[in-house]
């Protein structure tokens, strides 16, 4: 809203910007730095001298850091720059403190830094999505307490009575990530560099894999369904299809998420009943997940046509479709015989992938373009390589996850085939590892064409940055989204 | 009496626990699709969806 068109009562409000340009420039930054270790281990995988033959280079180090690189330093800084936008907006306050608001800033963009360096020198408790050393999760913890502080804080002094329902979901990102984090890492210290878990054998691999499933669940997909309910209204320009559909599944998601971990661990040593549970809370999931798919689809009812000249609502559009997609396959894959076939198997990593690239990339990359010129209130620079941007992570979306899934059914086909006199059809590993590699080459090209457009996102976003700043007369709020 | 059989007899127990947790939280759940459904507060819905859309005024 411009000064001129302001009613009178209305609330004038000091947001505190540079908090979100500067989570903004980490989270394009840290995601082409993640996509391309990404496509290294991709083509490490396609062919093995592309590991150098150095102990830092090697696979096992990298692929750590190309996870933690884009959960939480890609994922993780746009869902604060998300966050420390729409809150303040929403709220119609200023952050509860500017210097809570830079120790986070820095405070993570330091962990991520440590995290760069320990991981190819094979410093890691190697917990999956959790490998950071003790001194490093201590610093997460402390971390996180500032920016609970701050976000509680600013929900205290805020101006509006009713909540909005982002802010629910953010805030079941910053709750749950603190329980998540501390029960996961709970360690006893041997030396600076090395701990010892105080769980132990399947306890241990129960509590690693809650903490694994819900990362998913609440550092993947609430806070971005959070985004998805600020930022699709914003570019649609309509308010959200159903508020009370939005609160409904908000708590089924909340109530079912934490007790699907077990599905990680069939046919493994844990309790019958505890897979049992895992499964069937997963498959329960397929609800409220596609309550949230389903919503966001619908605020577009009647407003479809946009879709044909607004890159931002494609990129939107299709990352709530992935979303839908994987949040089928999820609940799918948890049941115990089709399990049985994909677990282990490149089927798991093409799934990921299509939440990952699909849906919080996606989204990721629709927030970014929508705030890029109201953030610096300048034009895009250059707004063709959005829509070509928005191709190329599509073409290379469908190429990654049609791969993976032909490889993954293959190889479950071929692990368990058996022959006439009831052996191994293909009994020697190596075989079938060897029949996967032109799927692999298929994998990096899908993986190159994205990791291209988020470059061209890149150049894209320093471009406009130095680029002249707006005539006065369109100030930022109403600003149409180029 | 072996020392597995004793403690499913135990776990197996403590199922009211479960049964109890199950209704309660059903309860909460269907009360508050109740809550969020009931007429009487469309219009507190209807409001709420617009908050993305009256924001403050950046200075």
């Amino acid at each position: 809203m411009s000064a001129a068109t302001a009613a009178p009562g209305r609330i004038v409000v000091d947001y505190d910007d540079d908090i979100v340009r500067k989570f903004f420039l980490a989270t394009v930054i840290w995601g082409v730095v993640g996509m391309l270790v990404g496509v290294i281990i991709a083509l490490q995988l396609a062919w093995w001298p592309a590991n150098l033959g150095l102990p830092w280079t090697t696979f096992g180090r990298l692929r750590p850091l190309h996870t933690n690189a884009v959960i939480f330093a890609f994922a993780g800084n746009i869902c604060f720059t998300g966050i420390y936008h729409s809150m303040q907006r929403l709220l119609k306050t200023r952050m509860w403190s500017d210097t809570l608001s830079k120790i986070h800033f820095w405070g993570w963009q330091l962990i991520i830094v440590s995290a760069a360096i320990t991981y190819p020198l094979g410093i890691t408790q190697s917990r999956e999505y959790a490998e950071l050393i003790w001194p490093i999760d201590v610093a997460v913890t402390l971390i996180w307490v500032v920016f609970a502080i701050n976000f509680f804080g600013t929900l205290a002094i805020r101006k509006v009575k009713h909540i909005y329902v982002a802010i629910w979901f953010y805030m079941s990102f910053v709750i749950t990530i603190a329980v998540l984090h501390i029960v996961n890492n709970l360690a006893m210290p041997a030396t600076f560099l090395r701990s010892y878990p105080i769980y132990s054998g399947m306890t241990d691999a129960l509590v690693q894999w809650w903490y694994g499933h819900n990362a998913v669940g609440f550092f993947l997909t609430t806070p971005f369904l959070g985004l998805m309910y600020y930022y699709l209204p914003k570019a649609a320009d309509r308010p959200i299809y159903s508020y009370r559909l939005s609160i409904i599944h908000f708590w089924g998601l909340i109530f079912l998420y934490i007790w699907a971990g077990p599905h990680h661990l069939l046919y493994s040593g844990l309790p019958d009943w505890a897979q049992t549970l895992g499964m069937v809370f997963s498959i329960m999931l397929l609800a409220p997940s596609w309550g949230g798919m389903l919503n966001g689809l619908l605020t577009l009812k009647g407003a479809w046509h946009k879709l044909r000249t607004d890159p931002i609502l494609k990129f939107m559009v299709v990352g709530v479709t992935f979303y839908g997609m994987s949040t089928f396959e999820g609940p799918m894959m948890s049941i115990r015989s089709v399990n049985g076939l994909a677990h282990f198997t490149n089927w798991v990593v093409g799934h990921v992938h299509s939440g990952a690239l699909g849906w919080n990339g996606m989204l990721t990359f629709a927030v970014l373009y929508w705030l890029l010129p109201r953030l610096w209130n300048r034009e895009v620079a250059y707004p063709k390589m959005v829509t070509q941007h928005f191709w190329l992570a599509t073409i290379g979306i469908v190429i990654y996850t049609v791969a993976m899934w032909a490889a993954g059914l293959m190889e479950g086909l071929q692990w368990r085939a058996v022959n006439d006199a009831g052996q191994l059809a293909n009994p020697i590993f190596i075989d079938i590892v060897h029949r996967l590699e032109p799927f692999y080459w298929l994998r990096l090209l899908g993986g190159t064409l994205y990791f291209l457009g988020a470059v061209m996102m890149l150049i894209n976003v320093f471009k406009t940055i130095r680029g002249p700043e707006r005539v006065a007369a369109a100030a930022p709020a109403t600003a149409p989204a180029s | 009496m072996h020392p597995l059989i004793e403690q499913a007899r135990e776990t197996i127990g403590l199922g009211w626990m479960a049964a109890v947790m199950t209704i309660l939280f059903m309860v909460a759940y269907f009360g508050w699709i109740w809550y969020a459904y009931n007429p009487a507060h469309k219009q507190m819905w209807d409001e709420a969806a617009m908050l993305p859309f009256e924001e403050g005024i950046d200075l």
